[in-house]
């Protein structure tokens, strides 16, 4: 058998290789999308978290301060405070409700006719809105009570005036009428008559002076300072009237 | 057959629904809480920071006030009345104007709630003494003066006068004098907790 000889000048070709093709590396917009939002939600979780974090810290620092404040508060000296107000609206209550009866006498003295004499007083305050004084009045005749009447009137610390139990008494014509009498008829006779009158207390309000302290019982004379009711008390109304006694006052009748 | 790339990618969406709607918008919420509880306690604590520097003024300004005008204050309305020595001063007044003294006792205590109700007035404790005189009628204004210008008010509740012989007379009287009534209680501050 004859070898072939293999030595030809034709190349020997190898198998043949198929050509490779490049693979088309396309993205699409739905693999797109998913990675953004699976980024994006485990971004905004830990932004979150961080956030939840310093806003429970931002808590924690506002609740601290708070209790701070409150433990700050002191409620003995909320109290002091409250009970020193109170009580500095209580004394300028009193004092704008503080009546002068003296000056209410007086005002009485002057409205007083001389024929007229107080056979009794009295006088009684109702609240702290006025005085209610009756009285029992004896005079001469009906004119006088009239005349008493008008004088009580025109007063104009007196708000309202009422006379009431209107009494004759002809002491002398009844010592006549007895039996055996030898008095003579004389027409002196007496008129009885009760008054009511009412003042309102911002017409006898009292005048605030310096005022003579009672200190174990001894009367010392030492006022208080002027500037001192000023710093406490405030708007405090003092217009009372303070009548003086004139020569016209019939104090003796009274 | 469904791709595996595909599977992962809706379990990756699925998965971000999921963190967003489980945890994100949840924190979100309670962040929103925390946020609006955050201005409550300023808004509190604001507050509580007024009311303290307006105390603290307040204090200072009582504080300022001399305290001989304090103590005039507390003669003027005591917290309680010496039902001893408020006869004892009317005693030493009758004396100075020249009166008899036949009788002073305390009457009643009595607080002016109802009072306050009807006038509107601060109400305050009332003590009540009855007080029996003689003398003129001078020695009696004499003995009114005096009654107002004492250094705690003594208000003339009632008077009555009624001659006796000669130019005396006898003069009964309530006079009240005024104690200081606290205030119901201030309420204490409520602590809060979280």
């Amino acid at each position: 058998m004859v070898d072939v000889p293999n030595n030809s000048f034709i190349p020997k070709r190898g198998p043949v290789k198929k050509a490779r093709r490049a693979r088309s590396r396309q993205v699409y917009v739905f693999t797109f999308v998913s990675y953004i939002l699976i980024f994006a939600s485990l971004v905004a979780s830990l932004g979150v978290f961080i956030y939840r974090q310093v806003v429970d810290r931002q808590l924690d620092a506002e609740i601290a301060a708070l209790n701070a404040e409150i433990a700050s508060f002191s409620q003995a000296d909320m109290e002091r405070v409250t009970a020193f107000n109170t009580r500095l609206q209580q004394a300028k209550e009193r004092l704008n409700a503080t009546v002068s009866v003296a000056s209410l006498l007086n005002i009485i003295e002057q409205s007083t006719i001389s024929t007229a004499q107080f056979a009794s007083f009295s006088l009684e305050r109702e609240q702290d809105a006025r005085l209610v004084v009756t009285a029992q009045i004896e005079t001469d005749s009906f004119d006088s009570v009239i005349f008493q009447r008008e004088v009580m009137k025109q007063n104009p610390s007196i708000a309202n005036i009422e006379v009431t139990d209107l009494v004759i008494k002809d002491s002398t014509l009844q010592e006549l009428l007895k039996p055996g009498s030898s008095q003579i008829f004389s027409p002196q006779s007496q008129v009885n008559f009760s008054t009511i009158l009412t003042v309102d207390l911002g017409t006898v309000g009292y005048n605030p002076v310096p005022p003579e302290v009672f200190e174990l019982g001894i009367i010392t004379d030492t006022p208080l300072p002027a500037e001192a009711d000023d710093a406490l008390i405030d708007d405090v109304s003092t217009d009372g009237i303070e009548v003086e006694s004139g020569p016209d006052v019939n104090s003796e009748s009274i | 057959m469904i791709p595996s790339g595909l599977f992962t990618q809706i379990i990756m969406l699925g998965l971000a629904i999921g963190i967003v709607f489980a945890y994100v918008q949840p924190a979100f919420s309670t962040i929103g809480e925390i946020q609006d509880d955050i201005s409550v306690y300023r808004a509190e604590r604001d507050k509580v920071s007024g009311v303290n520097q307006q105390l603290q003024q307040l204090l200072d300004n009582m504080l300022a006030i001399p305290a001989q005008d304090r103590v005039a204050l507390l003669t003027y309305i005591p917290d309680t009345v010496d039902t001893v020595a408020v006869p004892r001063d009317l005693q030493s007044m009758a004396e100075s104007s020249g009166l008899i003294l036949r009788t002073v006792a305390p009457v009643q205590t009595t607080n002016m709630q109802l009072d306050a109700e009807r006038s509107a007035t601060v109400p305050t404790t009332r003590y009540a003494f009855q007080i029996t005189v003689e003398g003129s009628y001078q020695q009696i204004k004499a003995f009114l003066l005096l009654v107002e210008k004492n250094n705690y008010p003594l208000d003339i509740q009632t008077l009555t006068m009624q001659p006796l012989e000669g130019s005396f007379m006898t003069a009964t009287m309530q006079l009240v004098t005024h104690a200081h009534l606290p205030r119901p209680e201030v309420a204490a501050p409520v602590n809060r907790r979280r």
